[in-house]
């Protein structure tokens, strides 16, 4: 009888989470469809809605202390916004957001209470907290988690007909943060949007919430594994950047033996990391799943090319930034996939802000959010960076640095990106991010660019036909002239005899992406370029050590330029031996 | 295997809950395969775990991923420490920052 009883009550529970999953699935796409239906209207007016924000910006904060400075109270006019308040960066904020952590003090900079800081690594080391308004965090819920369910509703609908199927999702986003003094989350902007859900994730997302939300240290890539791998009706796979989402298969694909005898038995092996509360915790929600194991085994033994549409036969997208810098994982990450399943490259944001999203699955330009803030443009190859542009005078194909004023009290913010123009959707202009303004490289003033790098591998990946996992670039100065080093990780050791002949490739690439590069080492005004191949898991290795060091998983984006002693001595120290 | 490979050899010796490992040869991106796969299986109920990396001479970017993983699992049942290390290898975890996560004597 009593067998009997837990059968019944497995089954009832079985029943619960499927109807639940079903729920929830239909509630994402509904809201997912209402905010492509918002994209849709707003972007047919986006220039009225964004002056109109801005208007209503300033006369809602008239009597803070920031708009009383600014005397927002008598700016009737976008122009008179410019004359009177000048362009921001965030050491001019920085002593009204310390009164507001430690003080509580109200009405500096916004009326808007900050319901979270985002934290963001600061220049000497103090990391920077950027307050975050319930308006803002609602963009972020919008658009940030909401819209990709409607953008591949939408794929899906238009591809086969029908809408997306009801299924689990492995979660890679990192839900970290601790409170300030006076109460207010502080952390990553994304953790906090989940733990409003944190009731219904055990219904959506593979991994229990103590892995969402670890308490204490605990092997994460291994759980996360561990509980996405014993399902089968896995749909989805969501990580800030791909790389997260690279290293999660890569790690799969080195402990695929472990982790099935783990499938198999309903145990966690025992040299995982894991408190032990913990660790008790994790394995009631475990049983054994021979057949599960057996089937997982016979795939990983066929090779990992095409492997998660294998292991998880409704596999139906993927969704992490995979754009610019992260085209080398993105590569990867298909070869884990196969070419059927759509990505969804999620939004264009900073902390400062959710500024632009996706609207199409593989996208690869973000369509500007008009409801995320008013924008302004400064022309990327302008002498005079004093003088801005409105949306409405943007040009298709053009560079520009992004000014936000936004909804959390940040004003003419240069958030120091520059971002390309590569259309209009409607009146809303579509934009590619290119590169920070800080990450440029310039020895003699030739001003190379993140996108720079970033074509010139990819067309030296395609000639020489090398896998590059990732790569960086270093302004090495101590020599006269001054000269570039390449530092690239292939994917399998590079024969010594074959390097000069690589170096000659990146090299014509990259004097081909930025001219001016190429006439400074044509006239001896830089030196040639040198190459250095690294070890392989270099990057990895990096990743790994940052993360014990304290940095989220989150926050990891790759190493496009060496920029500091630290860096240098680390990937410098990993080359290749010959 | 390579040439490069054929000379690493792990051995252990276990006393209670004090585990001391040896390693010799190169701990490159082949061998830590195994150097791994051997601290995942070897880690149960090891309160103080040692390294001895008198006869390594090379340790890559892929077998410092292993040493951090070790540490990792160590910070939760015990102490780790490294021993013996050539110049070399020691320069290694010195200019990687390596040697700031892990207790090396």
């Amino acid at each position: 009888m009593k067998k009997q009883g837990s059968d019944i009550r497995e089954i009832s529970s079985k029943v619960k989470e499927t109807a639940m999953n079903l729920g929830i699935t239909k509630v994402l796409v509904y809201r997912g469809r209402k905010a492509l239906r918002d994209i849709d209207n707003n972007s047919k007016r986006a220039i009225s809605l964004s002056e109109e924000l801005l208007m209503k910006l300033l006369d809602e904060n008239k009597d803070t202390e920031y708009g009383k400075r600014y005397d927002f109270a008598h700016i009737g006019s976008i122009s008179e916004y410019k004359e009177k308040v000048p362009l921001s960066v965030y050491d001019d904020y920085e002593p009204y957001i310390k009164r507001m952590v430690e003080d509580d003090e109200k009405n500096l900079l916004t009326v808007r209470p900050p319901k979270h800081y985002a934290l963001s690594s600061g220049s000497v080391g103090v990391p920077k907290h950027i307050p975050v308004s319930e308006e803002e965090l609602d963009i972020y819920s919008k658009y940030g988690t909401g819209l990709c369910f409607g953008v591949i509703d939408k794929y899906y609908r238009n591809t086969t007909g029908r809408s997306v199927k009801p299924g689990f999702g492995l979660n890679l986003i990192e839900l970290k943060f601790q409170d300030t003094k006076h109460g207010v989350p502080k952390g990553a902007i994304s953790g906090n949007i989940m733990k409003q859900v944190k009731d219904i994730t055990k219904y959506i997302l593979t991994s229990p919430w103590d892995v969402i939300n670890p308490q204490g240290d605990m092997d994460l890539k291994y759980l996360r594994a561990r509980f996405a791998l014993e399902r089968e009706d896995v749909t989805f796979l969501v990580g800030a950047f791909m790389t997260a989402l690279v290293d999660t298969v890569d790690y799969i694909r080195a402990n695929w033996e472990m982790l099935c005898k783990d499938i198999y038995h309903g145990r966690i092996d025992s040299s995982i990391k894991i408190p032990d509360e913990q660790r008790k915790v994790f394995e009631q929600l475990l049983c054994p799943s021979p057949e599960r194991a057996r089937k997982l085994v016979k795939e990983f033994r066929k090779g990992f090319d095409g492997i998660l549409t294998r292991i998880w036969p409704d596999l139906q997208f993927v969704a992490g930034i995979g754009t610019g810098g992260f085209f080398t994982y993105s590569k990867k990450m298909r070869r884990y996939t196969g070419k059927n399943i759509p990505y969804n490259n999620l939004t264009y944001a900073a902390s400062e802000g959710l500024f632009a999203a996706a609207r199409h699955a593989g996208d690869t330009s973000y369509v500007l959010l008009p409801e995320g803030g008013f924008y302004e443009f400064i022309p990327a190859n302008a002498d005079d960076d004093s003088t801005t542009l409105t949306i409405d005078q943007l040009e298709e194909g053009e560079e520009y640095e992004i000014v936000v004023t936004n909804l959390s009290g940040f004003y003419r913010y240069r958030i120091k990106d520059v971002i390309r123009v590569t259309g209009f959707y409607n009146e809303a202009p579509m934009l590619q991010f290119i590169y920070r303004k800080s990450q440029m490289l310039s020895i003699q003033g030739e001003k190379t660019n993140e996108e720079s790098v970033r074509w010139s591998i990819e067309q030296f990946m395609k000639d020489t036909k090398l896998v590059i996992n990732d790569y960086s670039v270093y302004a090495d100065t101590d020599s006269e002239p001054g000269h570039y080093v390449f530092l690239m990780e292939p994917d399998t050791k590079v024969p010594e005899e074959k390097i000069a002949g690589y170096r000659d490739v990146i090299e014509a690439k990259m004097m081909q992406a930025n001219p001016s590069y190429g006439d400074k080492i044509r006239t001896g005004v830089l030196s040639p370029m040198e190459l250095i191949f690294l070890q392989n898991e270099t990057y990895q290795a990096y990743r790994d050590l940052m993360i014990r060091k304290g940095t989220s998983p989150n926050q990891l984006k790759p190493v496009r330029v060496i920029d500091t002693p630290i860096k240098k001595k680390f990937f410098f120290t990993l080359r290749e031996r010959y | 295997m390579s040439a490069e490979n054929e000379g690493f050899q792990i051995s252990h010796e276990k006393e209670g809950n004090r585990l001391k490992v040896s390693l010799k040869g190169e701990i490159n991106v082949d061998t830590s395969r195994e150097f791994d796969a051997f601290i995942n299986d070897n880690l149960e109920g090891v309160k103080e775990l040692e390294f001895d990396l008198k006869e390594v001479d090379f340790v890559s970017s892929a077998g410092l991923r292993v040493f951090l993983n070790a540490q990792n699992i160590m910070d939760e049942q015990g102490s780790m420490v490294i021993r013996n290390m050539s110049e070399d290898v020691k320069e290694v975890f010195d200019m990687t920052g390596f040697s700031d996560v892990m207790n090396i004597e």
